[in-house]
């Protein structure tokens, strides 16, 4: 592991900026939040960066280090330096700039108040009793730190912009994971068909292959709910049999 | 990689380039095309071809017995079945049989993810810009003709189902060799693994298959109401991990199985008999 690291970290906001270098001493076991900090403490503390918890469990200080969308706090600065021993951090690409590393990423919440949250019938017994086979599918799901990597990674959102038709990965899981709950009274296929998109995707996987909780998002979220989707708006003899028991 | 600013995808992005890793992000979609076009090369040379895809053609150039293999690419059976259909077309009858796995191929989620990456650019890679992205119009995806076709995936599925069941009829043929004068003895050779080890892997492809898994237990939200369907459903689920693996195994051992089969059928190779 080398003594000293040259990190390129962009300055500035939307009208402009550029990417300065900085110098910076490496420990075992420094991650690239470790660093950033380094020159915040030490060089330049009007560089702007968010982060919390340091223990990937936040999900504040997604960033993309050398083009790659990534928790700065997970990443390790030996796994990324390149020969010359530079890191180039840059602030995620698909969401407004507010400075330096920060980004505005309420786009996420405004959609997430758009979805109904789990709608339990009232005859159902309070508390919920449920048994773990039926849970186990969507507790994956709860893993979610919002970081949103997914949806800075989606090329729906981050090469089309299309956040006018798609919700992106992080809300795809939070659908499924309505859709599949085994209390849950909504018509989630509807809105995931109609209003989130969910045809948008073509299935790449970017989403799951960024997210620092290694959730299955395309595998068990998304092809599961095109899956779903598929059953009541594309299978013609699923149509039929459906209209036939109608009548 | 010409790549464009996000600022010029969006107002308020930062004015940065969106393609900059590093690392070796062509070298995936770089082997898909080459893979993929090289067996699309092959597959419709076979067909075309029209010959040399059952074993049992070895009698014809004089050999005193024959496997009793068939290629993949001519099971099932049509020109058995319909034997003047494809001359009065004037076409190969592996064209009619291909249509079967070539259909599950290009609709599965799998091969979709691979297509779109390598061939369409849609992304090249993860991060990585499209490089015609602001040239084309708004992006539909899978909502819009054609690739809202790909949501007939299921219906592929239960086609190649039938291609599986046929596979397992043929692997059990191969296990026997025909004597000159038409006589079945049970007989064990290389082809014969071959064929076992493409079945398994065409199997294990075809069950772990996304639509397989759905329509198992995918679709039920209360996994405790039916607990075989669940059981089922977890070991689809399990497979499934693994799907892309066993496309890429399975089609690499069908073109080998096909291989093998035209080299015994032309006599360029006499089959290696281990029992």
């Amino acid at each position: 592991m080398r003594d000293k690291i040259q990190l390129r970290v962009y300055r500035g906001d939307a009208s402009g900026g550029e990417t300065k270098e900085y110098a910076v001493d490496t420990y075992p076991g420094m991650v690239v939040l470790d660093a950033i900090r380094e020159i915040q403490a030490s060089q330049d503390g009007s560089l702007a960066c968010r982060w919390n918890c340091k223990a990937a469990k936040c999900g504040s200080c997604s960033a993309e280090v050398n083009g790659k969308p990534r928790l700065m706090c997970k990443t390790r600065v030996e796994e990324v330096y390149d020969a010359a021993g530079v890191i180039t951090v840059h602030p995620l690409k698909s969401f407004p700039i507010i400075r330096d590393l920060v980004v505005d990423v309420s786009w996420n919440y405004k959609m997430a108040e758009t979805i109904a949250p789990l709608s339990v019938p009232d005859d159902v017994p309070r508390p919920f009793r449920m048994q773990q086979a039926d849970v186990s599918r969507v507790q994956e799901f709860r893993k979610c730190i919002e970081c949103f990597l997914c949806q800075n990674v989606c090329h729906v959102l981050r090469d089309h912009n299309r956040k006018d038709g798609y919700y992106g990965p992080r809300f795809m899981v939070k659908l499924a994971s309505l859709d599949m709950h085994p209390l849950d009274d909504q018509n989630r296929r509807e809105f995931l068909h109609e209003t989130a998109g969910i045809g948008f995707c073509n299935i790449t996987k970017c989403c799951q292959e960024v997210c620092p909780e290694e959730i299955k998002i395309t595998d068990n979220a998304i092809i599961p709910s095109k899956e779903r989707v598929a059953d009541v708006y594309y299978d013609p003899v699923r149509m039929l049999l459906r209209r036939l028991r109608r009548s | 990689m010409a790549g464009y600013k996000a600022n010029q995808i969006e107002a308020g992005r930062a004015p940065l380039e969106t393609a900059l890793r590093q690392d070796h992000w062509w070298l995936e979609p770089v082997l898909v095309v080459g893979s993929l076009t090289l067996f699309s090369i092959y597959a419709l040379w076979r067909a075309w071809e029209g010959a040399y895809f059952s074993g049992l053609q070895a009698l014809q150039s004089g050999a005193s017995w024959a496997p009793a293999y068939l290629s993949p690419f001519y099971s099932p059976p049509v020109h058995e079945w319909f034997p003047h259909l494809a001359a009065s077309m004037h076409i190969s009858p592996a064209f009619f049989v291909l249509l079967f796995p070539l259909s599950f191929r290009a609709t599965c989620y799998h091969c979709r993810r691979s297509y779109y990456r390598a061939f369409f650019l849609d992304p090249p890679a993860c991060a990585m810009a499209e490089p015609c992205a602001q040239r084309r119009k708004a992006y539909t995806g899978e909502s819009a003709f054609p690739f809202i076709l790909q949501n007939l995936h299921r219906y592929a599925l239960y086609a190649i189902l039938v291609v599986v069941v046929f596979h397992f009829l043929h692997l059990y043929d191969a296990c026997f060799v025909v004597h000159k004068d038409g006589s079945r003895h049970f007989g064990i050779g290389v082809g014969t693994l071959i064929f076992a080890l493409d079945t398994a892997l065409l199997s294990l492809y075809v069950f772990s298959c996304h639509s397989w898994r759905h329509l198992i237990g995918g679709g039920l939200n209360r996994m405790s109401a039916a607990p075989i369907r669940s059981m089922i459903w977890t070991v689809v689920s399990s497979l499934n991990t693994r799907h892309g693996l066993y496309f890429w195994l399975s089609l690499v051992t069908v073109g080998i199985a096909d291989a093998y089969v035209r080299m015994v059928a032309s006599g360029a190779i006499t089959d290696f008999r281990i029992i």
